[in-house]
């Protein structure tokens, strides 16, 4: 039997360790609390900078609802992968939103619409120095990239045909499966 | 009885995501439920921003409620475009001169919508600031002089393309305040045309 050896493999047993899959998880958490900081404390100013993707049916009540519910959703993700509470779902919504954020600028910069800060992290109208950096489309295409990437392999590992969870036998809260009955 | 090991972990992975989907639903619909209660909380809730003003769109059917009353101003395109600046506008342009005549009836409000280091480097004589970066922070000291709806309100920000003060504009607007402007050129062509510059 060939064994596995390099830094790939320790590195992959590191990420799905439990404590390394609950480092990731703070991770994303902490990212959910740095993003919805500004949103939730001046959401006109977060509501300018939806307006600037431009999206034709996103106005009037749609668009204060989303406004309003993203940052309650990232605040509330936060929680989730913190405590592992209703965790599949958390993993779930933020890999989806990783996605739709990822759509929403990549549809922005196709159009080639002028967005100097995404809105994503600060809602300052010109972000300077790193922050415009941090804030730049082009950073978090690769950025959201990555941590959709997390989220992915978090959920994999935790809740996938291969995560330690299953292996070791224990079961989900969920109800087993039928058996498998040969005809 | 007995299990196929190859299928039985594949389906309970099948299972997770149900499961996992179904939270998600419910992750949004309390996310829903609870910015909007925060939202009823606030001071200053936030509501759908109104119709653009038909003076500013030229298509049937708008509010134009703003019409009335209003001084002297072009009107603004309110065709989107694909610079930074929101496709909405509620306010009507206001050149230098204009300002300078109005500034001289005691009510005109004039609002610097740039951010305070922005503005603590220098501002239009008689201008209060109101960053819109920090509109919720600093709506109450800036309420005191929101006098009346048809009071007339100039708002300006950094130059001629940014977007503050337009948006500053357009939520004033919102809030019932129907003769807003905006300053053609912002400060720095306030400043360009070698006016009077107050320095805190």
């Amino acid at each position: 039997m060939k064994r596995r050896s390099g830094i790939m493999h320790w590195l992959n047993l590191a990420l799905s360790s439990p404590i390394g899959l609950w480092i990731q998880r703070a991770f994303l958490a902490a990212i959910w609390f740095a993003a919805c900081k500004d949103k939730l404390l001046f959401p006109r100013q977060f509501r300018s900078f939806i307006e600037r993707y431009q999206i034709p049916w996103l106005e009037g009540w749609p668009l204060v609802l989303v406004t309003l519910t993203i940052p309650v959703l990232e605040l509330l993700l936060g929680f989730l992968l913190l405590t592992g509470f209703a965790l599949q779902g958390a993993l779930i919504l933020t890999a989806g939103l990783m996605l739709a954020f990822l759509v929403l600028i990549g549809q922005a910069a196709i159009r080639g619409l002028d967005i100097t800060n995404c809105g994503c992290f600060s809602v300052k109208d010109q972000p300077e120095g790193l922050a415009r950096f941090f804030d730049s489309m082009g950073f978090h295409i690769v950025f959201d990239l990555f941590l959709l990437g997390i989220a992915l392999f978090v959920y994999w590992k935790t809740f996938g045909p291969t995560s330690p969870r299953r292996m070791l036998g224990q079961r989900s809260s969920t109800s087993a499966p039928e058996p498998y009955s040969p005809q | 009885m007995f299990t196929n090991p190859a299928t039985t972990p594949f389906r309970h992975a099948q299972a997770n995501l149900t499961r996992g989907l179904t939270q998600s639903v419910g992750i949004l619909v309390a996310s829903l439920v609870l910015a909007l209660a925060f939202n009823s909380t606030r001071e200053l809730p936030l509501k759908p921003k109104p119709k653009i003003p038909a003076e500013f769109t030229g298509t049937e059917g708008a509010d134009s409620t703003l019409a009335e009353g209003s001084t002297p101003g072009t009107t603004q395109s309110a065709k989107p475009s694909t610079s930074a600046a929101p496709p909405t506008r509620h306010a009507k342009d206001i050149t230098a001169d204009e300002l300078t005549a109005m500034a001289d009836d005691g009510i005109t409000l004039l609002l610097d919508s740039r951010n305070p280091e922005d503005y603590a480097g220098g501002y239009i004589p008689g201008a209060v600031n109101f960053p819109f970066t920090q509109f919720e922070a600093y709506y109450p000291a800036v309420s005191a002089r929101l006098l009346f709806p048809e009071q007339p309100i100039v708002c300006y920000c950094e130059g001629g393309d940014c977007s503050l003060s337009h948006e500053l504009a357009s939520e004033l607007y919102s809030m019932g305040y129907t003769n807003v402007f905006v300053l053609v050129g912002g400060f720095e062509g306030w400043v360009e045309q070698g006016r009077e510059v107050e320095i805190p």
